[in-house]
């Protein structure tokens, strides 16, 4: 019930967020407009300004998905018997995905804020924090996936022991019943 | 060569229908039983299953929409994709191992069986198979729409097929999809996919160079033109914004565990062990055909933007004209083939997990087992479902554009609403109840036809799928904790000890 209640509180958490949010008023044309040449296109609305009085809800909407993501990887890898050990590497992978997020959002502050962008790989810094940490990031997670599925999400224990389970339910009365039956 | 250029991108299309054809005479000599055309003998090897996986996952929209929406927007559909990497791994970890081993104990063909007997209720099974049948309807229509239109404009460039109407390209592709569907069923629609996947990562790949090319300073080039625009349209959150974005990241990074044509091939792997190595398969499958989606977008916004290219009629024409202005008539044809495969895989699925709904799901729910024949009936119904959907999807496009995007709502938000809790969450927690699946199962079929249907606009951008989503979770372990704890069979017990 831990996991499964921490995952009922993150989701709770992340409509609380959206309905704060929803109370602060949005600045025109916040989420995009018509560009004023290329009518297929559109620009950004007001610019960054229109991230100034929601940027630390907007991390923490972030923060609470990447908990979440996090969280439920736990919670699909837990057996009867736990973790196994697998929480603490979920735990650094977690962190290291709630840095780089936190970096993306500060780097794009300090863009809001009007200082030249540092450019990596030729994009603004944040938009280089999306495009080469938070998308590779979660690749770490399959990693853990990868190397250490004997280990971690079915073990040969595990499956050995469901094998006995079954076993057992096909020799009770019942089970013999039911397979005549059909 | 230019002169060229149309019968090359023909005889590519051709060449690719082919061997769909060939595929599906091969698969046909492999099922001999629903069982072989739903779950394809639970037989599959790790490259193929891992390529199903990822080209399903990838349709039509990543080939066309994907890129019209980046020269529209700049980086916001972005973050469709860089979910991508937590998407399929949270998918994997939540249901690749009990989506097997259910399979593998009650035998179970279909999402709505394994849906059944984890709730041990029929009640579930039916909303299941009757929420995927919607979805089905609305996402193939939709399929067969672009298909028809893509091969139209591909033809009014000929001498000879000008004049072809879209109701011809729509019997021409639907055709196809519905021979190998109908001859091998799933088999011929993982097996195809092997071939579309394939197809779609080569027609990725040479894109991303040919677009590289295509503007003075590649990428970077790119970005100074953009930026110098409208710096939002190339930061994280481009002309959308911040929360639609993040509304983007959750509904397509955990709805990916809710999309039944996807995790319903979890059960036809050989064995469970084989999900460690078709998860690999499938994230670097996405991303390399990802890059087309990224590249195209990009540099056609920065070409409108310096006057090298004119403005596009509409966002969506990004990838064809990319294609006939940039690209080599071999990669040309090339990729034009990857677009109908990328429909194509989507498509197959959705037909599969259709008919299993009509014939075995829906049966099973109402009088307690399916239909006798169900070989015969499962090719019987993918030919009516292709058949309605088509109709559907033409008389949408000549007498009510809204219908097909009314249906396509229940799409993958609807399918992320209604099935995340149900069976990522579901499957993986005792405490639920069958009460509370039903619950979540209707609350996103309410809920995301009434945002569509009102035309909602949520302030911010935030999708609706998103609330629809968020919604249904809460609404799922909320019933689940109010209604009694649910005694589970002894064997679907032992598999979710596990």
């Amino acid at each position: 019930m831990k996991l499964a209640g921490l995952v009922f509180a993150i989701v709770v958490a992340i409509a609380a967020v959206v309905l704060i949010l929803l109370g602060v008023p949005e600045v025109p044309q916040g989420h995009g407009t018509t560009h004023l040449e290329f009518a297929s296109m559109e620009r950004g609305g007001p610019g960054s300004l229109r991230h100034v009085d929601v940027i630390w809800i907007g991390w923490l909407l972030g923060a609470l998905e990447i908990g979440l993501f996090v969280v439920l990887l736990a919670f699909g890898a837990r057996s009867r018997r736990g973790l196994r050990g697998l929480g603490w590497p979920l735990a650094v992978g977690g962190l290291a995905y709630l840095a780089v997020w936190t970096a993306l959002v500060l780097a794009y502050r300090a863009e809001m804020s009007g200082a030249a962008p540092e450019f990596f790989l030729g994009f603004p810094a944040a938009t280089a924090w999306m495009l080469f940490g938070l998308w590779p990031l979660p690749l770490l997670f399959a990693v853990y996936y990868v190397f250490g599925f004997d280990r971690w999400v079915a073990t040969p224990e595990d499956l050995a022991e469901l094998e006995r389970r079954l076993a057992r339910r096909r020799e009770t009365p019942e089970a013999r019943t039911e397979e005549r039956g059909s | 060569m230019e002169e060229l250029r149309n019968p090359t991108i023909l005889a590519a299309l051709a060449l690719y229908m082919g061997t769909c054809i060939v595929v599906g005479l091969w698969a046909l000599r492999r099922t001999h039983s629903a069982r072989d055309f739903f779950m394809a003998g639970r037989d599959l090897g790790v490259i193929v299953a891992g390529m199903a996986v990822f080209s399903s996952t990838l349709s039509g929209f990543g080939f066309v929409g994907g890129p019209g929406l980046v020269y529209a927007m700049g980086m916001s559909s972005i973050w469709m994709v860089i979910c991508s990497s937590i998407g399929f791994t949270l998918s994997f970890f939540l249901l690749a191992k009990r989506l097997r081993l259910f399979a593998e104990v009650r035998d179970t063909i279909s999402l709505p069986d394994a849906v059944a007997a984890r709730y041990g209720s029929e009640t579930s099974r039916l909303l299941t198979a009757l929420a995927i049948l919607l979805g089905v309807m609305g996402y193939l229509a939709t399929q067969i729409l672009a298909m028809a239109t893509v091969l139209q404009s591909i033809l009014e460039r000929t001498a000879w097929f000008g004049e072809t109407s879209l109701i011809t390209c729509v019997v021409i592709s639907s055709a196809v999809l519905v021979f190998y569907c109908v001859t091998g069923g799933i088999i011929a629609s993982v097996y195809t996919d092997l071939v579309q996947g394939s197809v779609m990562v080569v027609a990725a790949l040479l894109v991303f160079v040919t677009a590289l090319f295509a503007i003075d300073g590649g990428a970077a080039g790119a970005v100074q033109v953009i930026r110098a625009d409208d710096p939002e349209a190339i930061s994280p959150w481009g002309t959308l914004g911040m929360f639609g974005c993040l509304s983007w990241y959750l509904l397509f990074g955990l709805g990916g565990a809710g999309q039944p044509h996807i995790v319903t091939k979890f059960m036809m792997s050989k064995s469970v062990g084989d999900a460690r190595h078709i998860l690999p398969i499938s994230i670097l499958g996405y991303t390399v055909s990802a890059l087309l989606w990224i590249s195209i977008g990009l540099v056609m916004r920065a070409l409108v933007l310096q006057g090298m290219h004119p403005e596009l009629t509409t966002a969506d024409a990004a990838a064809p004209d990319f294609l006939q202005a940039y690209a080599h008539p071999v990669l040309a044809g090339v990729v034009f083939a990857g677009l109908f495969a990328a429909i194509m895989s989507t498509a197959d699925g959705f037909l599969n997990i259709g008919a299993a709904a009509v014939v075995h799901d829906i049966p099973r729910a109402l009088r307690g087992r399916s239909l006798e024949r169900e070989l015969f009936w499962a090719r019987a119904a993918t030919i009516v479902i292709a058949i309605a959907a088509a109709v559907f999807a033409l008389y949408s496009h000549y007498q009510n554009e809204r219908l097909v995007a009314l249906l396509g709502a229940f799409g993958w938000g609807t399918f992320a609403a209604a099935l995340v809790p149900t069976v990522a969450i579901g499957f993986n927690w005792k405490r639920a109840t069958a009460t509370a699946a039903n619950v979540a199962i209707a609350t996103s079929l309410v809920v995301n036809f009434g945002l569509e249907l009102f035309d909602v606009a949520i302030p911010y951008g935030i999708h609706g799928g998103t609330i629809s989503l968020v919604l249904s979770i809460v609404l799922f372990f909320g019933v689940s904790l109010l209604t009694p704890q649910p005694r589970l069979d002894p064997d679907i017990e032992a598999v979710m000890d596990i």
